[in-house]
């Protein structure tokens, strides 16, 4: 592993804590929505799925900013700041899977996703290189 | 021209949630803070010290983005990204202290950090939205 979180903000990043993640419009405003996260190896990562606007700004500009607030204490957070590697559809639907029974106990499609079939969209998982990590 | 923060999702800054204030660093590298903010009608402010990074990034660059999860919800939640429409010292203690006395119920802010009484320039950050996303 290339990167190390402290003990004290593991949970963080290995508990089902709803994250904000920001990438960069063309235009250079931040746009940011809410994402499960996890890691794997020396990534973090999070999942989109093809033709979202998250997944048109990194494509363009690679660099992704991951803010993990602690919902019993605002004051305790982990910022990861990085760059996307690759954004891989191999493995994207099992990644949504294990995010999803990592957040909501439950299977995505089917399940927490009782509105969409998996052919109704194509699944990204974004590997994220951490380049600084920020705890408080 | 401001977009008014929707009715329904006022209640994310009326109500003591703490947000997250997403700037860019000169590299073009989002940087997220968790931050008390509010909303004057027009503007949604927030409030750092001279010399802090977010500090330094809104001074350079008036892009920033707000995300505001609903804290009894993780699924509801509204992004503004927006402007800094000005930025002022003037008032900025006395906004402060507002801001410790909706979040701590602390109308004094250094009461909490003595250390920083009368060390630290405070500045109030008008962010006027110009792009409203909400879920849920």
């Amino acid at each position: 592993m290339t990167f190390s979180i402290p003990d004290s903000h593991k949970a963080l990043l290995d508990g089902p804590v709803y994250v904000v993640a920001t990438t960069v419009m063309p235009d250079g405003q931040p746009q940011s929505t809410v994402v499960w996260w996890d890691s794997e190896g020396d990534y973090v990562r999070i999942n989109t799925a093809r033709g979202r606007q998250k997944e048109k700004n990194l494509l363009d500009n690679p660099k992704i900013t991951i803010i993990a607030v602690d919902p019993k204490d605002p004051y305790h957070f982990l910022e990861v700041r990085g760059v996307v590697e690759s954004i891989s559809e191999a493995g994207g639907q099992d990644h949504i899977e294990k995010l999803s029974w990592k957040y909501t106990g439950q299977k995505y499609y089917g399940g927490f996703n009782n509105w969409k079939k998996p052919e109704d969209e194509i699944r990204l998982v974004v590997n994220i290189r951490p380049t600084k990590i920020i705890t408080h | 021209m401001a977009v008014l923060i929707p009715d329904a999702f006022r209640d994310l800054l009326d109500e003591p949630v703490v947000v997250a204030l997403v700037t860019v660093m000169e590299d073009g590298q989002p940087q997220a803070t968790p931050v008390w903010a509010d909303y004057d009608g027009t503007y949604v402010r927030v409030n750092t010290a001279r010399g802090r990074q977010k500090d330094k990034n809104m001074h350079k660059n008036s892009k920033v983005t707000v995300l505001a999860i609903d804290p009894q919800n993780t699924g509801r939640w509204m992004e503004i990204r927006g402007r800094i429409a000005e930025e002022t010292e003037e008032g900025a203690l006395e906004h402060i202290n507002a801001l410790s006395e909706k979040y701590d119920g602390e109308p004094d802010f250094y009461a909490k950090n003595p250390a920083m009484r009368g060390k630290q320039q405070r500045v109030t950050y008008k962010i006027e939205p110009l792009r409203v996303n909400t879920s849920k």
